[in-house]
């Protein structure tokens, strides 16, 4: 498993599990590709939710997340801190401005075979006393093809609503998820 | 529910190597994260970070990734392309404390299909120096059953780092 260099004491602990991370479901994008993906039914065992994924577009554009199918941007905020290779901006919007916005991905436009990638975590999600904040890192990279060269993010977003997060729906700002796009959702104990 | 997040292998630097590699990576799981807590013996370093080359200095022009980061009074963005490894993230320095250390987060996401090519999501921190995360690109599409993390400067390394798969249902 390990190639051992000199000076490295090396240890293989493939058979210890952590049982506090647990998978929730798992939506993968097939050949005919999608607008949005929804995970629903999500128990309200664990204390934090994390969703993994790798995704592409039909044309290049943004990520949102929705909670509880409420798709009113009244309702969502963000401040985010991204660069895309050369500088860098801050930017926060209150509500009535987006979904909740989690990061750009490629389009058919860049380069073939590339993904872009995140986690996000939503913290608390259960808790129906209290507005939900998620941050999330995420971004990807083409190799500074044209015309969308890459983009990297550092997010914080806000559902100001204090129901228990029971579904989210992930969706493509501008065109279908590409096939072999996957999200998955994990569930943290606390 | 299935245990989704599991240790595969351990490496820990005694201060006489410039790095490591996990070889031999199963194709069982959905992710991998790698996580770093670091010091260089160089008084500058940054960690060289490739897939499938394991050995110091090996480079192709395979890789690409763009960079966020903060030192403590202005914040920048940085792309390189068609690179021979993943590079930019500073170690810990040998003018810090002993007992410091810098901590690194590599996340590879689907990192067994062979259709796509292979993105990387990095955070690092160096308390005394700066933040920073990296998006980075892999353009090939084989399944990743090795990663290797060196001394950008071929210095020695003190510290920890362990690979973790996390599998989705």
């Amino acid at each position: 498993m390990l190639n051992t260099l000199a000076g490295i004491i090396a240890s293989s602990g493939g058979a210890v599990a952590l049982t506090d991370y647990q998978s929730i479901a798992t939506m993968s994008v097939g050949s005919g590709g999608a607008s949005s993906v929804t995970f629903s039914s999500i128990p309200s065992t664990f204390t934090h939710l994390q969703i993994r994924y790798t995704a592409r577009q039909g044309s290049n554009g943004a990520i949102w997340l929705t909670y509880n199918s409420d798709t009113s941007i009244s309702n969502y905020a963000i401040h985010r801190l991204w660069g895309d290779g050369s500088g860098t901006t801050s930017q926060g919007w209150g509500t009535g401005n987006f979904k909740q916005f989690v990061s750009g991905i490629p389009g058919s436009t860049d380069l073939a075979n590339s993904f872009g990638v995140g986690v996000i975590d939503i913290l608390d999600y259960a808790n129906a006393n209290k507005y939900k904040t998620s941050r999330s890192l995420s971004g990807y990279d083409v190799n500074g093809s044209t015309p969308n060269p890459g983009q990297i993010y550092l997010n914080s977003g806000l559902w100001l609503n204090t129901s228990a997060i029971s579904s989210i729906t992930i969706e493509s700002q501008s065109a279908n998820f590409a096939q072999y796009s996957s999200f998955a959702l994990y569930g943290i104990k606390g | 529910m299935a245990d989704a997040y599991t240790p595969i292998a351990t490496a820990t630097l005694t201060g006489s190597s410039t790095g490591v590699a996990f070889s031999s990576i199963p194709t069982t799981y959905t992710d991998l994260i790698i996580v770093a807590s670091m010091r260089s013996a160089a008084a500058s370093d940054t960690f060289n970070t490739y897939i499938k080359e394991s050995t110091y200095g090996y480079s192709t022009s395979d890789y690409s990734y763009t960079r966020l980061y903060g030192n403590g009074s202005s914040a920048a963005s940085n792309r390189v392309t068609s690179a021979g490894n993943w590079a930019g993230e500073e170690i810990c320095p040998s003018g810090q404390p002993s007992d410091a250390r810098s901590t690194h987060i590599w996340q590879i996401n689907n990192y067994s299909n062979t259709t796509t090519f292979k993105t990387m999501l990095y955070r690092g921190n160096v308390a005394s120096d700066l933040v920073s995360a990296q998006v980075g690109l892999w353009r090939k599409t084989d399944a990743v059953t090795q990663v290797g993390f060196y001394s950008g400067v071929a210095a020695n390394l003190t510290g920890t780092i362990t690979l973790y798969g996390v599998k989705s249902a």
